[in-house]
């Protein structure tokens, strides 16, 4: 009964991620133009070369494609934003005058907000491998795999 | 259902003087200030009144609904609402009562009300049975069904008023606290809710505390008014019993038939006088003297009998008391 009250929250939280569909797609879409501008310079970079530095083209670029999903999804921090926004507008009441926990209330909001995001940039991510498949590096031990999922789901929560 | 007793409020904040020189002393050595905003007020309200809270800005009604409701704790004194202690915050009482704040929204700006009203429903644990009820009655009586589907931030400031006044009934609140539920309305909305509050109270038996800055609410629905100013409680009774203590006076306008010269000396005051018309200002005790001398002696075409006007009541009201 009580998980209802904030699965109430993360439900009504997801419909106001969708109501700004548009924004969190197309902002999502825009991250292409940086790795491809990545793909330009690195291409410009290797050119002639095999290896720079011990790095390979696909090696550098998987980096690339990689550093912007993990930034994607380690943006977490606007609950704290709101919060102090609404300590110092006064909208904190609502949390005092009705039967509710801020804590658990932030809580179920930010992994809403989280999942929603996690979707769309999972999403685009597989895309861009997609793209750059040729490209892509995929590293010789799987278990680097399974721990870079452990670690960017962690970083979701957070 | 609320008792209060010797409450008293203070607030302490540092004082910001104008100027880069200013806001340096800010940094290392302010000026600490104290301003008791609520001063020894005691009252109480019987389970089913309304009850209107008056004052001018700044008098400290928004502290007293904030000390009510447990949004602030009491500075000394006590305040007992539906038999808790506010300030305590406990989830029993949090569901027994309700605020409606005019200038703040607990409904989601980029979604339906409706998904608001989802979210209170569980939030206080409404029965689905009795949410539904409730959600068709209130929307049927505001007449807003069609607005249930639009985003909060297209809707209009007395629907979006409406919506929110539902959304607050949603638990059968005992107690609801409207601070300036019709501020900026226009005439048609302020009267829906007015009609919509008199008949929460009389179908539901809800205890309603309201403040507002338009005479109309408070005349028309408070069986009770408080006066608040400077944070003192200075005067509890009727609507009417204030304005005859206020406002002794009826204004009475007559109109002549003919060019009229009034040649007796009647008790009165001539706020405008014309051969075809007269504008006095009379006490209370006089008008039917008055107004009967006038059919005696003139040919009398029309007489209308006013209030003094309800601005000048008020200004009174809070300076005079």
């Amino acid at each position: 009964m009580l998980l209802k009250k904030y699965t109430a929250v993360f439900n009504i939280t997801f419909k106001e991620s969708v109501a700004y569909r548009f924004d969190t797609l197309t902002s999502a879409a825009f991250s292409f133009v940086k790795i491809y501008l990545a793909y330009l310079l690195w291409t410009a970079i290797f050119s002639g070369k095999e290896e720079i530095g011990g790095y390979t083209f696909p090696m550098m670029l998987t980096y690339y494609i990689i550093i912007t999903f993990i930034t994607r999804i380690a943006r977490s921090e606007n609950i704290i934003w709101e919060t102090a926004e609404e300590v110092r507008t006064g909208g904190y009441t609502k949390y005092i005058t009705r039967p509710i926990r801020h804590f658990s209330y932030c809580l179920s909001r930010s992994l809403s907000k989280g999942s929603f995001s996690f979707l769309v940039d999972t999403i685009a991510f597989l895309i861009w491998i997609l793209i750059f498949r040729s490209n892509f590096y995929i590293p010789e031990n799987p278990l680097n795999i399974l721990y870079f999922v452990i670690f960017a789901f962690w970083d979701y929560l957070h | 259902m609320i008792n209060v007793e010797k409450l008293n409020r203070d607030y302490y904040f540092k004082e910001k003087e104008p100027g880069f020189k200013g806001a340096l002393k800010y940094i290392f050595r302010p000026k600490k200030n104290v301003k008791r905003a609520v001063k020894d007020f005691s009252f109480s309200i019987k389970k089913g009144e309304i009850v209107g809270l008056i004052g001018p800005n700044g008098a400290g009604k928004t502290t007293l609904i904030k000390m009510l409701t447990g949004i602030i704790p009491p500075s000394s004194g006590s305040v007992q609402v539906c038999g808790f202690t506010p300030a305590d915050l406990k989830d029993d009482f949090r569901k027994k009562y309700a605020v409606v704040m005019g200038q703040k929204s607990q409904l989601w700006w980029d979604l339906p009300a409706e998904d608001s009203f989802e979210l209170n429903k569980e939030i206080y644990q409404i029965p689905q049975e009795q949410f539904d009820e409730n959600v068709k009655e209130l929307v049927a009586i505001f007449e807003v069904e069609e607005f249930l589907q639009k985003q909060v931030r297209q809707l209009s400031l007395g629907q979006r008023m409406k919506m929110e006044i539902i959304a607050a009934l949603l638990h059968n609140p005992e107690v609801i606290f409207l601070d300036e539920p019709t501020i900026g309305l226009d005439g048609t909305a302020q009267k829906q809710i007015r009609k919509f509050l008199q008949k929460v109270n009389r179908e539901r038996n809800t205890t309603i505390i309201l403040t507002s800055h338009y005479m109309e609410d408070i005349k028309i629905l408070c069986e009770r008014i408080i006066v608040i100013n400077e944070g003192e409680n200075v005067y509890e009774g009727t609507y009417q019993d204030l304005i005859n203590r206020v406002s002794p006076f009826k204004i009475v306008e007559i109109s002549f038939e003919r060019s009229t010269e009034i040649t007796h000396t009647l008790p009165v005051e001539y706020l405008d006088r014309n051969p075809f018309k007269v504008k006095m200002k009379i006490d209370k005790g006089e008008v039917k003297n008055v107004i009967g001398k006038m059919f005696k002696h003139y040919e009398v075409e029309d007489v209308a009998i006013e209030e003094e006007d309800i601005t000048d009541v008020v200004e009174k009201i809070y300076s005079s008391i």
